[in-house]
């Protein structure tokens, strides 16, 4: 197997793995939040302000898989 | 009033759409051969070697890169010169090609500066509906960075209110034609990462003392445990730290040219779309359409979560005279605003931040 077929096999199954697990921790992060703010509808503002935050640290892990081939791949096809 | 606006946006959304899907005749004939190309790359790599130098650094930078939106200074370097070259193949083509995305940059740039010399003639005691749309942003910037970094420390606001006004402007050029986000491109991330580390380690040490940011870094403890674990949090925690530069840069960079790379596959699949039926279309689907509400989304929460961390960042390594743990300090001061109001009058204001009445 040659290079480039080397990334096109494992960039989708990868980006699809840290897709799942983004969206897994996506799905609970959000999911809580609106059970807390259903809760406590007062305080949706702060909440919501947390929730965002947590999502951002989350979706990074994502991004990261989402970047690293394009800046990897560029390296590792130079060769 | 809010479905106006819904309404408003939504056909400037659908004319975005129709204008980046008009040059698809620009686009689609140099996408083809680029998605050609990268087919033979991967079936053949022994036959792509076997090219000359130029061709081989014509690959190497196409196999990792996505199908882009159309840009003025792409179209610019299209343009046939009369020798049978293109501008794109003569220096002045290669200079703006290599400076691309700081060419958009200077263009935000000028325009913000425009607009913030323009604003500030402005006194009027009946104002249109621009100047009050403007000052009904900046003022809820304002005061929702106040709300995190706390009031005392008002002089900070500016900083990321600028911040949070530069990313947004940047993120947003994405949705307008022949434009493409400065923030897309890994260089600016990472300056704007690096000016919100040095600048939070800067008024950290400078206003918090070096003792109270070694404190900070060492994990706040407060009692006989927190000292014993210190030692461990404090490795932890460099690390924490030096790793906040990448993450911000890295987070805004992904984010955004994902977004740009996800019109794009869009545009060309719509514009794949049309020629299955048209054999030489003029004007692409509008499949993107839907994505650029996600962009509208994606480039004002991606600019909030930037400037929100930095805010964060900030009001860890500031120094808060009551106890510490709170990220708003307006929720904490419910008692006498007017004292409050003096109390800051007297202390540092910066130019820019205006105290609200």
């Amino acid at each position: 197997m040659d290079k480039a077929s080397m990334i096109a096999m494992g960039y989708p199954i990868g980006l699809g793995l840290a897709a799942l697990g983004a969206g897994l921790g996506l799905g609970n992060a959000v999911g809580s939040a609106m059970e807390a703010i259903g809760r406590q509808p007062e305080a949706a503002g702060k909440i919501q302000i947390s929730m965002i935050l947590g999502c951002a640290f989350i979706e990074a892990l994502a991004i990261y898989a989402l970047i690293s081939p394009f800046i990897a791949g560029a390296t590792f096809m130079a060769e | 009033m809010g479905q106006v606006i819904v309404g408003k946006l939504t056909s400037l959304l659908l004319l975005v759409a129709l204008v980046f899907a008009a040059p698809a005749i620009v686009n689609a004939r140099e996408a083809a051969p680029a998605v050609a190309h990268t087919g033979e790359l991967i079936n053949t790599p022994a036959e792509a070697a076997t090219h000359g130098p130029n061709d081989a650094h014509a690959e190497e930078h196409h196999a990792p890169h996505a199908p882009e939106l159309p840009t003025i200074i792409y179209i610019i370097n299209k343009i046939q010169l009369g020798d049978g070259h293109t501008v794109g193949q003569t220096a002045f083509g290669k200079f703006l090609a290599g400076y691309e995305k700081s060419i958009y940059l200077l263009l935000v740039l000028t325009i913000s500066a425009l607009a913030f010399f323009g604003s500030l003639k402005l006194v009027s005691l009946r104002p249109g509906k621009l100047q009050v749309g403007l000052e009904m942003l900046v003022e809820g910037v304002t005061d929702f960075f106040t709300g995190i970094v706390g009031k005392e420390h008002k002089k900070h606001v500016p900083f990321l209110c600028s911040l949070f006004l530069f990313i947004w402007i940047n993120n947003l050029t994405a949705l307008f034609p022949f434009l493409a986000p400065a923030t897309a491109k890994f260089q600016t991330t990472v300056t704007l990462a690096l000016i919100v580390f040095f600048y939070f380690i800067f008024y950290g040490i400078f206003e918090g003392g070096l003792g109270h940011f070694l404190w900070h870094l060492a994990g706040s403890p407060k009692d006989a445990v927190g000292w014993a674990i210190s030692p461990v949090l404090f490795v932890l925690e460099v690390v924490g730290t030096l790793a906040k530069p990448l993450s911000l840069s890295l987070r805004l960079f992904g984010n955004i040219m994902g977004e740009d790379i996800l019109l794009g596959v869009f545009l060309l699949l719509g514009i794949m779309m049309a020629g299955a039926v048209v054999p030489d279309p003029i004007i692409g689907v509008p499949l993107h359409l839907p994505f650029l509400f996600l962009v509208l989304l994606g480039g004002t929460i991606q600019a909030l979560v930037f400037s929100l961390l930095a805010a964060i960042y900030l009001s860890m390594v500031l120094p808060h005279h009551d106890h510490e743990g709170h990220a708003h300090g307006e929720d904490e001061h419910p008692l006498m605003p007017g004292a409050e109001e003096k109390n800051e009058n007297s202390g540092h204001v910066d130019a820019g931040v205006v105290p609200f009445a």
